[in-house]
């Protein structure tokens, strides 16, 4: 391992960008769609990093090229210094071991003919993690870890509920003792009490084997007590960039403002029995991206020039960027 | 008022390689006509097999359901299979719990939805494909029109629960049973979709079985909430009411141990000790979260509490409960017939 990169960021992800393909009605042209639009981001080690945003605003694709199972057309990932595009062979076969993918997907990554613990120690075994006489330990020790008995080893998938096969999809990941996990969703559909013990855990292997998480979420409660940083993304950018504290406390972005508002509490039952409303306007579509910053046509401070300029992301200072006119406007 | 739908006694055991396991024991509820029941519980307490087996939608060779579900008319538990393929294509609606693997994968979403409503809703080609895409647009996905020619895997996870949400919403079911609809949308995207949930549901008395970890969205969408643990309904109520004043520990627990994004203070969350058995027999013979109650007693080991009403539409099974009397007579009760 090269030492000179051991102060560097874990995860560098710069100016990433991924384009998918459609055609516009059944023979006309065909359309670029830019589902994620120059994404930068790092994860130093212990980090904990939250990704959120609209449905659709490029969180999965994102995570699936930070594994590599998705090919930017622009831009670079780095894994300790490393480009993961270059890898081959045994570096990136040890790469596999290092980042692993909680996939959104829970159920469609499940090998349906595998048991439990077919596929938990498959990794054991390909990466000699353990000796084999322990191997059915180490598993029963990883389910105990996301509270399953050891009893769920001998099922298969479909004899599983949601919640547990999230969960061995935890557990999967979590046997290879990786350094990263790119965790897409992981605790949607899991009870409040079941999400704890799994968060409870993220925590401890940061505090005690400085596992760096990058996680995908759209609970933005999970988000604020898991992360120290957040990003937020919207129609495939990061619009805002923030230590969580301050990100949540005084939320820049008119986005992450309305966001933000938009979470249901429990506690929202003392004001009535009303959902926080949704943020208006409609999601634009990626065939027809609005000029100037996506944001706009559903901006509660649109003003002039917002149509017209894309806004970069910006430093305000204090590690936080945002990426909007309100702000890079005011410093000059 | 007659329910529209009424559960009683239901109870279901899967056949697995290990024996038997006992999912769902003795679940009892009704849901009227408007009505937005909320199911909440532990995972692997029971709500899928639950909301499952009231269309005997569970492999038939592999567990067995008892009980009965009254709908119009029917036991849907006795219903021959061609009218449960009835009730299934035009009044009782499923949005799964996994929406990615529910669509088919070599199908572009606007044949899916097409075809439900030309199907099952009577509609012609040109009508159901108008209704399609209103039925995107509705439920938030961008560019309706093009992504009616989109496969599955080209949307995102999000946008796959939107267009099962709008298949689902397709025929105007006299139910819809939801389970986790909502557990990967943004929240701006989720209160849309809820909104226009209770919008159909007012709208035209559709009764909903919502099934949901999210207390937050309970809270905001329910008329009353029940609450499983290990394939019982430990306590149900009015949403105010059980929210604000829950009486099972479990109940307790589970809404302690909920984060809260507004709270900054919270450094720790409190999970619940010890996790969800497995059930291999079927009799009440105890309470089935005795073992990681910390206010559990003697009786609670050895029989099972009735539900006991604790207000008008609330009840709650719980020994805590029960005066000494009642626990002595109970006692003493099944002392004499066994
Ligand atoms: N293979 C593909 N072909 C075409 N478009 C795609 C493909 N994969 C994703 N997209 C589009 O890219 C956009 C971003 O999708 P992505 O899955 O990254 O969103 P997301 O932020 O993870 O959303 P969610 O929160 O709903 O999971 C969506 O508009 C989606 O339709
Ligand atoms: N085909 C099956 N064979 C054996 N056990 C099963 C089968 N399907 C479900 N189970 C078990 O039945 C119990 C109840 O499952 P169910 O799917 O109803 O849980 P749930 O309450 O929906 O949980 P979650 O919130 O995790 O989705 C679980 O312990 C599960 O493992
Ligand atoms: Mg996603
Ligand atoms: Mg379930």
């Amino acid at each position: 391992m090269p030492t000179a990169m051991e102060s560097g960021p874990l995860l560098e992800v710069e100016h990433l960008c991924v384009t998918f393909s459609a055609r516009k009605g059944s023979f006309g042209p065909r359309l670029a769609l830019k589902a994620v639009d120059g994404v930068s981001l790092e994860v130093a080690s212990g980090d904990v990093v939250g990704l959120v945003g609209e449905s659709g605003s490029g969180k999965t694709t994102t995570a699936r090229s930070i594994l590599g199972l998705q090919k930017p057309d622009r831009g670079s990932v780095l894994f300790e210094g490393r480009e993961i595009q270059s890898l081959s062979g045994p570096d990136l076969r040890a790469l596999r071991k290092r980042i692993q993918l909680i996939p959104q997907d829970a159920i469609g990554s499940l090998n349906p003919r595998r048991t439990v613990r077919q596929t938990i120690s498959e990794g054991l075994q390909v990466h000699k993690l353990v000796p084999k006489e322990s191997r059915q330990e180490r598993v029963d020790e990883l389910l105990a870890d996301v509270g399953l008995a050891p009893e769920f080893a001998d099922r298969y998938p479909e004899e599983l509920s949601g919640g547990q096969i999230r969960r061995v999809c935890i557990a999967r990941a979590l046997s290879m003792g990786p350094s990263l996990i790119v965790a897409d969703e992981p605790t949607a559909g899991l009870d409040v009490s079941v999400q704890a013990q799994i968060l409870n855990l993220l925590q401890e292997l940061r505090r005690r084997h400085q596992l760096s998480v990058l996680l995908i979420s759209h609970d933005l409660s999970v988000v604020r007590y898991l992360c120290n940083k957040v990003a937020v993304m919207y129609f495939g950018r990061i619009v805002e960039l923030g230590e969580t504290r301050d990100l949540f406390s005084d939320p820049k972005h008119p986005y992450t403002r309305a966001l933000l508002e938009a979470a249901p509490t429990v506690s929202a039952i003392g004001r009535g029995n009303e959902l926080k409303g949704s943020i208006g306007g409609e999601v634009p579509s990626l065939a027809a991206p609005p000029a100037g910053c996506s944001f706009h046509p559903r901006c509660n401070q649109f003003h002039q020039g917002c149509d017209e300029i894309s806004p970069e992301l910006f430093e305000l200072g204090g590690h936080r960027s945002v990426a909007c006119l309100l702000y890079s406007d005011r410093s000059q | 008022m007659t329910p529209t739908i009424e559960v009683l006694d239901l109870q279901v055991t899967f056949l697995t390689s290990e024996g038997p396991v006992n999912a769902v024991n003795g679940v009892n509820f009704e849901l009227y006509q408007g009505e937005i029941l909320a199911l909440v519980g532990e995972s692997g307490s029971g709500k899928t097999v639950t909301s499952l087996a009231l269309t005997q939608l569970l492999e038939a060779g592999r567990s067995q359901v008892a009980g009965s579900v009254k709908f119009g008319g029917l036991d849907l538990l006795k219903a021959s299979q061609r009218d449960l393929r009835a009730v299934r294509a035009t009044e009782i609606a499923y949005i799964f719990q996994d929406p990615i693997s529910s669509l088919y994968p070599a199908r572009t979403v606007g044949s899916q939805l097409v075809e439900i409503l030309t199907v099952n809703a009577g509609l012609n080609a040109r009508e159901a494909r108008t209704r399609s895409i209103d039925l995107l647009r509705r439920v938030g996905i961008p560019g309706p029109e093009r992504q009616m020619r989109a496969y599955p895997h080209q949307l995102s996870g999000g946008m796959c629960q939107r267009v099962m949400i709008a298949m689902a919403l397709a025929v105007n079911p006299r139910v819809l049973i939801a389970d986790e609809a909502t557990s990967s949308l943004d929240v701006s995207i989720q209160a849309q979709i809820l909104e226009l949930i209770k919008d159909v549901a007012s709208e035209y008395g559709m009764a909903v079985i919502f099934v949901t970890h999210d207390l937050g969205v309970v809270a905001g969408t329910a008329d009353r909430v029940a609450v499983m643990y290990g394939g019982e309904v430990v306590e149900s109520g009015q949403v105010r009411d059980l929210l604000r004043n829950p009486h099972h520990p479990y109940t307790q627990a589970l809404i302690k141990s909920a984060p809260n994004a507004r709270d900054e203070s919270q450094t720790e969350l409190v999970g619940i000790p010890g996790s969800l058995e497995t059930r291999r027999e079927f009799a009440k013979i105890r309470c089935q979260f005795a073992p990681r109650c910390s206010e559990s007693f003697e009786i609670c080991w050895s029989h099972w509490p009735r539900p006991v009403q604790v207000e008008k539409s609330h009840s709650v099974s719980c020994w805590l409960l029960s005066d000494e009397e009642e626990i002595l007579a109970t006692q003493v009760d099944e002392g004499l017939t066994s």
